[in-house]
């Protein structure tokens, strides 16, 4: 069943058109990441979904009930917020019952709640205390309390990790996975950070400037992101983005990149990878992630020499930034590679790997 | 050269010291000489020779201007009026000032500078067309009339000092109440209200004193011994051939001895509440 339908939704906010337009279905069970940077408006749709901002036009379905028109305490929704917004004046026990005693669930039922969402997040010890006496981490479990105890459709989530220092965020992020795994909820969660929304999602929506970018699995996003913006979000480092030109000579067709700065050019052959629709001398933007990206030797088919401008440790893997056709360029490299600056070193990818994206419209053509 | 610093900065020290017990002196020595003169006897008070202190107290003219003059009427009175203004100021005030503090709606800066811009205007311009409002609604010389007066005053200033506080508060807190069940009332006064307590009471209690001590649309709005407060019973007792001082400084006393028992009651809660709304901390 459909947890979430969401029809051709906008919002304006005087002039001004922050969604415009945005379409999406979430199934039962499913964890629905709105990634983007801020100001794309995802934020504005969970307030949207959550009932606390009237929509423009469009509609919006949770369950199988139209949410338009609901009080938001009528939507079956239950809501995590970036800063917590627990209650200072109650105590933590008072905070998650809060919602059932609005709903005029008996004292009894309250308590029993209280005590098994409680004893699930660990802070069976914190009930008598207010907010102001718990730690970051505390107030995170007993915000996330206060909404499992209600058992709504819909858990929403607004950049809840992010006030929490990293390594608490690392902790609560693969808390929120075990909980999800374990309770089969429905998530739509809200955050800018492309690595928790790679680790939690079943689904992420990429936004920018109030559109959905793309709509898929996390995979996907990752694999066959559908243009340039997407291609540059997801990832860390970024992807590696260069001008060039199809060419479709005798034979395979190649990519021509553009050299900047008086470089040298480079062709790349690119075999099958783009339909054969794709006109000579079509215009491309030639996307490469720095991990596809090896020491030149393995079995890949294109192999250059570049010039090593900067060297970063990370620990895990050594990050090397080198010049290609006049380009900036990223690789990640395995840990073991220590090349010195100034280096030239063999550098190889599968052009299999290769992302390429239309130069104008910056969608994605293989 | 350590010497001479040092010495500076004593002469500093007592240079702000003086100014300070200077003006201490200058604001306390007519409540002193107020309080002194309230347990004089009237030949001590007019007698040629200065007494500073009441060579023999008398309690006299305590019992006097409670027994024999209206004056236990004006107190009432003033308390009605206090009362039913502190009443519109906290109803009105607090939801304006919440509205204007959480929500975005056409107008508001615009209202907002109004508010401010009303202060700016001296009250005696405004007696006579609230005169002209108050005969016409048959307010005139009643407690009503007169609180609804006070709030044309003292109901910008609230707004603006309670604006401060709600501006301090996470706005997830109401949106929270609001899924969690609450209407947008519900969430202010059950989640909302309990936090800015202190500063309500604050602000409550500043209203208060300001229309316990109200004496010029006091004078202006009211005419009978049904609705006069305090300040204005008090200043009518100075007849044409009788100067009642020790009457008149026993008034006094009693009368701000209500303001001096809120104040202690709340002074630690109103600077704190007054700090933390001005730097939202």
């Amino acid at each position: 069943m459909e947890a979430l339908r969401i029809k051709a939704v906008r919002k304006k906010f005087g002039p001004l058109e922050v969604l415009k337009g945005i379409s999406l279905d979430l199934e039962e069970g499913d964890f629905l990441v709105l990634l983007g940077p801020s100001g794309c408006g995802k934020s504005t749709l969970l307030a949207l979904i959550a009932g606390l901002e009237d929509i423009t036009a469009g509609e919006i379905h949770i369950g199988d009930v139209i949410a338009n028109d609901l009080h938001p305490r009528d939507r079956n929704i239950a809501m995590v917020f970036q800063s917590y917004a627990l209650y200072p004046s109650m105590t933590v026990h008072a905070n998650m019952a809060f919602g059932l005693k609005m709903r005029g669930v008996s004292t009894a039922d309250q308590d029993e709640a209280v005590k098994r969402v409680a004893d699930m997040l660990d802070i069976g010890h914190l009930l008598e205390r207010k907010p102001g006496q718990l730690s970051g981490g505390q107030r995170q479990r007993v915000a996330m309390g206060r909404a499992l105890v209600r058992d709504p459709m819909l858990f929403l989530f607004d950049e809840p990790l992010s006030n929490l220092d990293a390594k608490l965020r690392v902790q609560m992020r693969s808390e929120i996975k075990k909980l999800h795994n374990r309770l089969q909820t429905t998530v739509v969660y809200v955050t800018h950070d492309q690595v928790e929304a790679m680790t939690l999602a079943t689904k992420i929506a990429v936004m920018q400037a109030g559109e959905i970018q793309q709509y898929a699995p996390p995979e996907e996003i990752y694999n066959r992101p559908a243009n340039a913006f997407v291609a540059g979000f997801v990832g860390s480092p970024q992807m590696n983005f260069l001008p060039g030109r199809l060419e479709r000579g005798n034979g395979d067709p190649r990519l021509r990149i553009e050299p900047a700065n008086g470089a040298t050019e480079c062709t790349i052959p690119i075999g099958s990878l783009v339909e054969s629709s794709l006109g000579n001398g079509e215009e491309v933007i030639v996307g490469i992630r720095p991990e596809s990206i090896r020491p030149a030797g393995s079995s890949s088919t294109f192999t250059f020499d570049a010039a090593i401008e900067l060297v970063e440790m990370t620990g895990a893997d050594t990050l090397a930034t080198f010049i290609l056709g006049g380009h900036e360029m990223m690789a990640r490299l395995p840990a073991e590679e220590k090349p010195a600056l100034g280096d030239r070193i063999g550098l190889s990818f599968d052009p299999a790997s290769v992302h390429l994206f239309d130069r104008h419209t910056t969608v994605r053509l293989n | 050269m350590a010497k001479s610093l040092q010495r500076t900065k004593r002469i500093h020290d007592w240079v702000a010291y003086g100014v300070a017990i200077f003006f201490l002196f200058f604001g306390l020595a007519p409540i002193v000489w107020l309080i002194i003169t309230s347990f004089k006897s009237e030949g001590e008070i007019v007698n040629t020779v200065l007494t500073y202190y009441p060579h023999n107290p008398i309690a006299t003219n305590y019992v006097d201007i409670w027994r024999q003059s209206a004056f236990p009427t004006l107190m009432m009175n003033s308390l009605q009026t206090t009362i039913m203004t502190v009443v519109i100021c906290v109803t009105v005030g607090t939801l304006a000032s919440y509205s204007f503090s959480q929500y975005r709606f056409p107008g508001k800066y615009a209202l907002l500078l109004f508010y401010l811009v009303v202060r700016m205007f001296p009250a005696v311009l405004m007696i006579i067309p609230l005169f002209l409002i108050m005969r016409f609604f048959g307010l005139l010389d009643t407690s009503l009339g007169l609180a609804l007066a006070y709030t044309s005053f003292l109901l910008p200033l609230f707004i603006w000092m309670m604006k401060g506080f709600f501006d301090a508060l996470p706005p997830d807190l109401e949106k929270a109440a609001r899924i969690d069940g609450c209407t947008r009332i519900g969430a202010l006064v059950r989640v909302i209200l309990p936090l800015v307590r202190n500063g309500l009471a604050a602000t409550a209690i500043f209203v208060a004193i300001a229309s316990w001590n109200e004496y010029l649309f006091a004078l202006m709005l009211t005419t009978s011994s049904g609705s006069r407060t305090w300040p204005v019973g008090l200043q009518l007792m100075i007849g044409e051939f009788q100067l009642p001082w020790g009457l008149l400084a026993a008034g006094g006393v009693i009368s701000i001895i209500p303001v001096v028992i809120l104040f202690a009651l709340v002074q630690q809660t109103m600077v704190r509440g007054l700090t933390s709304g001005a730097v939202k901390g």
